[in-house]
């Protein structure tokens, strides 16, 4: 029997209406897809390409003009389908003046843990995302990487066994996204489902395992990343301490070995992996 | 239950925390500062009456701002920060997120009316003290002030306040803006204000179409003049409210709540956050 896939979606078509004249904005047109259970799949496209639409009406949050969705198996209309289910929206700010730790109780507590659990659960997340130091502090205080980890955690403080995270790494910086990435792959590895949705198409690359690829509410391409970049494949090589001279015994011992070559390019190495490198010998952020 | 109840609590410290007492102080000293203001002139035992008007006259006016300015406000933050859409993707009915919010807010008007009542209990107990001992002779009977009246001033506005927020958090779901939501909840809450001006019309008369838009009127907003007992109260001019009266007029504004978070709770539903 096969399993019943996280996420699925039939010809899913959302239209918003503005104004009283009746102009009608068609935000998804006739999407349909399915996640696997324990996968990460990326829902990706450029801004206004409809990612953070079709999130919403998964969650039941608003009604699809035309179309089903259901998340394992249960209508995302109906309450029941949003029991096991994490969510992470767009750029949220959250109220400002509680703690992380009381915000992490607060939607723990709306999940249904209690006492104990809720305790420990609580902890368990906030470490997950690294934020016990800023646990006791106002939230108007959090940087914006931080809010966004508080973001997770309290998509995750339930244990859910799909977590829907929409743009998690939009405005943070590398050292942040790359702590998102750490997570995402942990929840992967704890055999959950996540669906990730981002602009940012060489961030999400290496965590995603099928990717559906949205313009303009449609759906260009999906399917699992291997196949879909397979296609069109090419390799690189890597030569480190590189001169002139090297670069011609490197081509002539390809040509040798009758292997074509598209083109060489210098390789300066980019900032962002610069950075990287020296922060991970400063240590962790604050 | 519980999911009311944490969203109940989580408003109320969001607020609290949001500096609300430093205004309840600020008012306190305002109302405060002005009664011992008016006290040098004084005029006998007609200043505790006076007193009272400014106090209840507090009540009555900051209430009614408080009330429609904070309940459109916080529902309006809580869908722009995403909040609203962390809470409702979770298995919470739209239902208990409106009852939790609304209850929030309801505490917080409980919490000022107790606080501003309180006060002018004090102030009109120490008072009225002092001008026993500086005119006896006007005070033959003793006391005036019927303290025991404070608490079913406190109790009628608390369920008044309480009608407030949820006409306005029923405007509210209708609303895309919370300037919109302000203004036609202010103007919901002057017209129930002058609901006796349309009871008065309608007993007059006019035409037959004219009485039947007034009745019509009459019946969907709550007549807000049935809770301005302030008259009847601690220091009545005639009889005093009696306590049916005034359980009345509780059940009648505790009705009105019900009806209107209903409604709003229906177009809620409907709405796409
Ligand atoms: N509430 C709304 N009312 C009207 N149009 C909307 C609304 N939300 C989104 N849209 C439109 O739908 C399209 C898709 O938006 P969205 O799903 O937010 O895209 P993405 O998340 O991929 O950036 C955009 O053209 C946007 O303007
Ligand atoms: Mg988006």
């Amino acid at each position: 029997m096969a399993e019943i896939p996280a996420i699925t979606i039939e010809k899913l078509t959302k239209e918003y209406r503005l104004g009283l004249r009746g102009f009608v904005v068609r935000a998804v047109d006739d999407l349909s897809l399915s996640v696997p259970t324990n996968s990460v799949f990326g829902l990706l496209g450029p801004n206004g390409s409809g990612k953070s639409t079709t999130i919403k009406a998964i969650l039941g949050l608003i009604r699809p003009t035309r179309g089903s969705l259901q998340i394992f198996g249960s209508s995302s209309s109906s309450i029941v389908s949003r029991q096991r289910v994490g969510y992470l929206p767009e750029r949220p700010d959250f109220y400002q003046f509680l703690t992380g730790r009381e915000l992490i109780h607060f939607y723990g507590k709306l999940s249904g843990l209690a006492d104990v659990r809720l305790e420990e659960r609580t902890n368990e997340v906030l470490h997950q995302v690294n934020l016990v130091d800023a646990a006791d502090r106002s939230l108007s205080t959090y940087s914006k990487g931080m809010l966004q980890r508080i973001g997770l955690a309290q998509a995750i403080v339930h244990d859910p066994d799909l977590v829907i995270l929409d743009e998690p790494t939009a405005g943070v910086d590398p050292l942040g996204a790359e702590a998102m990435a750490d997570i995402i792959l942990a929840l992967k590895a704890a055999g959950k489902t996540v669906l990730l949705c981002s602009h940012h198409l060489s961030q999400v690359e290496q965590l995603c395992d099928s990717v559906a690829i949205l313009y303009k509410g449609r759906c260009l391409v999906q399917g699992p990343l291997e196949e879909l970049l397979e296609r069109n494949a090419a390799g690189s090589i890597r030569i480190p301490h590189w001169s002139p001279e090297v670069e011609q015994q490197a081509l002539e011992a390809l040509k040798a070995a009758g292997i074509p070559v598209e083109g060489v390019r210098m390789d300066r190495g980019s900032l962002e992996a610069l950075f990287l490198e020296h922060a991970r010998k400063g240590g962790r952020d604050r | 239950m519980r999911v009311i109840f944490s969203i109940t609590q989580i408003t109320f410290l969001e607020v609290v925390r949001q500096r609300f007492f430093n205004f309840l102080l600020l008012l306190a000293l305002v109302f405060s500062g002005s009664s011992l203001f008016f006290q040098q002139f004084n005029f006998g035992s007609s200043e505790l009456k006076f007193i009272y008007d400014l106090g209840s006259g507090t009540v009555l006016f900051f209430g009614t701002l408080l009330g429609v300015l904070l309940t459109a406000q916080l529902i309006f933050t809580e869908i722009e920060n995403k909040t609203a859409l962390t809470i409702l993707a979770r298995p919470v009915h739209r239902l208990q997120f409106l009852l939790g919010k609304f209850l929030g807010i309801w505490l917080l008007m409980w919490v000022f009316v107790l606080v501003v009542t309180s006060l002018l209990g004090v102030i009109l107990f120490f008072r009225e003290s002092a001008l026993l001992h500086l005119t006896p002779d006007l005070f033959p009977d003793g006391r005036h002030t019927r303290y025991g009246d404070l608490l079913i001033f406190g109790l009628i506005q608390g369920v008044r306040l309480g009608v407030i927020s949820a006409m306005t958090l029923f405007f509210t779901a209708l609303s895309r803006s919370t300037m919109y939501a302000m203004v036609i909840s202010f103007m919901g809450v002057m017209i129930c204000q002058l609901q006796y001006i349309a009871q008065e019309a309608t007993l007059a008369g006019r035409s037959w179409f004219y009485s039947a838009f007034l009745q019509i009127i009459q019946l969907v907003f709550p007549n807000f003049s049935l809770f301005n007992t302030s008259d009847l109260l601690v220091f009545p001019s005639g009889d005093a409210l009696s306590m049916t009266s005034s359980w009345m007029i509780m059940g009648y504004g505790v009705l009105y709540i019900g009806v209107l978070l209903g409604l709003a709770a229906m177009i809620f539903q409907q709405r796409e956050v």
